[in-house]
């Protein structure tokens, strides 16, 4: 009996024992678990952009509308930005250039050339890039360009960068590059003055002699070398229009310094008169010829106003 | 007597320099390489560099002409219209060349004296005229060249060729062989086939022949035995 009590005693303390080893790690994990973890998360912006490249194709003294949109993107920030924009000095091609003022943005689409002109130096266009946030995570605005083609650029592809940034107070991403092209095409323009020749006065039989009226065909805006071409309709007697005389009684002319006969007939189709209009260029982008006129009245020719239609094109 | 009319020319006092609408086209030729019997569609730009809208109309150009050939057609669209201030207007030109023609001719329009390109003239100038003088008109004149080409090969043409020659080759040997071959044939066969019966005929005729002299010949006496032996023997 007293030997089964001390078993028993031995047991119980076995088990005391046990337990109480079995207890201590348990108490010592629980304890030394609680870190204390910080994270400081500041303010951020990304930019990007898409498209990353545009292409326009234009003539000299014309435009494209302000209306190529650019997508400008925050892809993991986490604060608002507004869209700073600037560009390269020039869009260029060989030694010549057009300067980045041509090229114009806008915060929204334009059906016309006109917004603000990009700059060299990164302007606020006060266009908001809203806050990321855990549910979106990317954001974006809509930027809008266009570009106007100086007059007498000569043709050719001329590339440049327009540059995007979104920033909030000091907070500022990297930018993002636009890489923009313009081709410019070759082409030329016709403008006359003055569009109404009055001869005067003529005896029938007499001619204009050394008297030549002169129309100045200019291009104001082009790139290419132009040549005049010229041709017109027979005299009609305004009191009868059976009455006539023909067109070759007018007389052309690159020079006025000549006589009516050695001037050059009128025809009824057109003619080359070898006159050179010289292609317009920036520094001078308003080029211009002369062609003159003068006319001979047959002699019996009743009295009387007669009119004449001429046509003066410009090819190249 | 010599008469001296006046003419009253009115005076229209426009000395401005002015500049009025300015009606530009693209720079350059137009080149077009058109197969026989067939037609090309080449565009290019007119424009109005001004701030006021230009009426336009075209006038159609005028080729060369080649001796015992077609002069290419040319149609144009649009033939007019009004050019808004600062705009642009696709100008179509679609030359149909005859199919008649040769390959390898050239016509122009606007290179050459007695042609014409395409003009795209104003409707009215900007200063309108009280119906005297002369009315000087704007235009833009745009030169065209046009070169005939041999159409393509046209490999479906060939095939469809090749296959009409090979069905007339077919038919044809068909045709020799029913005609001409298989009739020979025949006839050889038959012709065999009577030779095999007169041979066999004349074999029949031989064997009859044989048997019947043999039947005429008297028999020979049998030879008894040891004749032979006997013979020797008296012969020693």
């Amino acid at each position: 009996m007293k030997r089964s009590l001390n078993w028993f005693i031995f047991a119980l303390v076995a088990s005391a024992v046990f337990f109480a080893l079995l207890s201590i790690p348990i108490n010592a994990a629980t304890s030394s678990g609680q870190v204390a973890a910080n994270v400081n998360v500041p303010g951020t912006l990304y930019t990007s952009i898409s498209p990353n490249s545009v292409a326009w194709s234009q003539y000299p003294g014309a435009s494209n509308a302000t209306n190529t949109l650019i997508t400008v993107f925050d892809n993991g920030g986490n604060i608002p930005g507004n869209i700073f924009i600037w560009g390269s000095t020039d869009l260029t091609y060989g030694t010549n250039n057009i300067a980045i003022g041509n090229v114009m943005w806008n915060p929204t689409a334009l059906t016309s050339y006109g917004g603000n002109a990009v700059t060299t130096t990164a302007v606020n266009t006060m266009i908001l890039v809203a806050k990321p946030t855990l549910t979106t995570p990317s954001t974006n605005s809509p930027i809008y360009l266009g570009i106007s083609i100086p007059s007498g650029t000569p043709a050719g592809l001329y590339t440049g960068s327009v540059y995007f940034e979104n920033e909030n107070g000091s907070v500022a991403s990297t930018s993002a590059t636009l890489s923009v092209t313009a081709n410019v095409q070759s082409t030329c323009y016709i403008s006359l003055s003055p569009t109404l020749i009055n001869f005067g006065t003529i005896a029938s039989g007499a001619n204009t002699g050394t008297t030549w009226n002169g129309i100045i065909d200019t291009d104001a805006n082009g790139n290419a070398q132009a040549t005049i071409n010229v041709y017109g309709s027979n005299w009609i007697y305004s009191s009868n229009t059976a009455i006539t005389f023909y067109v070759s009684n007018t007389m052309w002319s690159a020079s006025n310094t000549v006589s009516y006969s050695s001037g050059n007939g009128l025809t009824l189709s057109p003619v080359s008169t070898g006159i050179i209009i010289p292609a317009p260029t920036q520094s001078q982008p308003s080029t211009s010829n002369t062609i003159y006129f003068g006319v001979g009245v047959p002699g019996g020719a009743p009295v009387g106003a007669y009119t004449q239609n001429i046509i003066i094109e410009n090819s190249c | 007597m010599k008469h001296y009319i006046l003419f009253s020319f009115v005076f229209l006092a426009i000395f401005s320099t002015f500049v009025n609408a300015q009606l530009g086209e693209q720079a350059g030729p137009l080149f077009f390489n058109v197969t026989l019997g067939g037609s090309e569609t080449l565009n290019y730009t007119i424009l109005n560099g001004g701030d006021s809208p230009i009426g336009f109309r075209v006038v159609l150009p005028v080729l060369n002409s080649i001796p015992h050939n077609e002069t290419p057609t040319v149609s144009i669209s649009p033939m007019n219209g009004t050019l808004a201030p600062h705009s642009q207007q696709l100008i179509h030109v679609t030359v149909y060349m005859p199919s008649s023609d040769k390959p390898g001719l050239v016509w122009n329009g606007g290179v050459t004296p007695g042609t014409s390109g395409i003009q795209v003239i104003e409707v009215s100038p900007s200063q309108v005229s009280s119906g005297m003088g002369a009315t000087v008109y704007a235009g833009v004149l745009k030169a065209l060249t046009v070169e005939s080409a041999k159409p393509p090969l046209n490999i479906m043409l060939i095939i469809g060729i090749i296959l009409v020659v090979a069905v007339v080759v077919v038919i044809g040997i068909v045709i020799y062989y029913y005609k001409v071959v298989l009739p020979a044939r025949i006839r050889k066969a038959e012709a065999r086939r009577k030779e095999l019966a007169a041979v066999a005929q004349a074999a029949k005729a031989r064997k009859a022949k044989a048997r019947k002299k043999a039947k005429a010949r008297p028999k020979a006496k049998p030879r008894k035995r040891g004749a032979r032996k006997a013979a020797r023997r008296r012969r020693r």
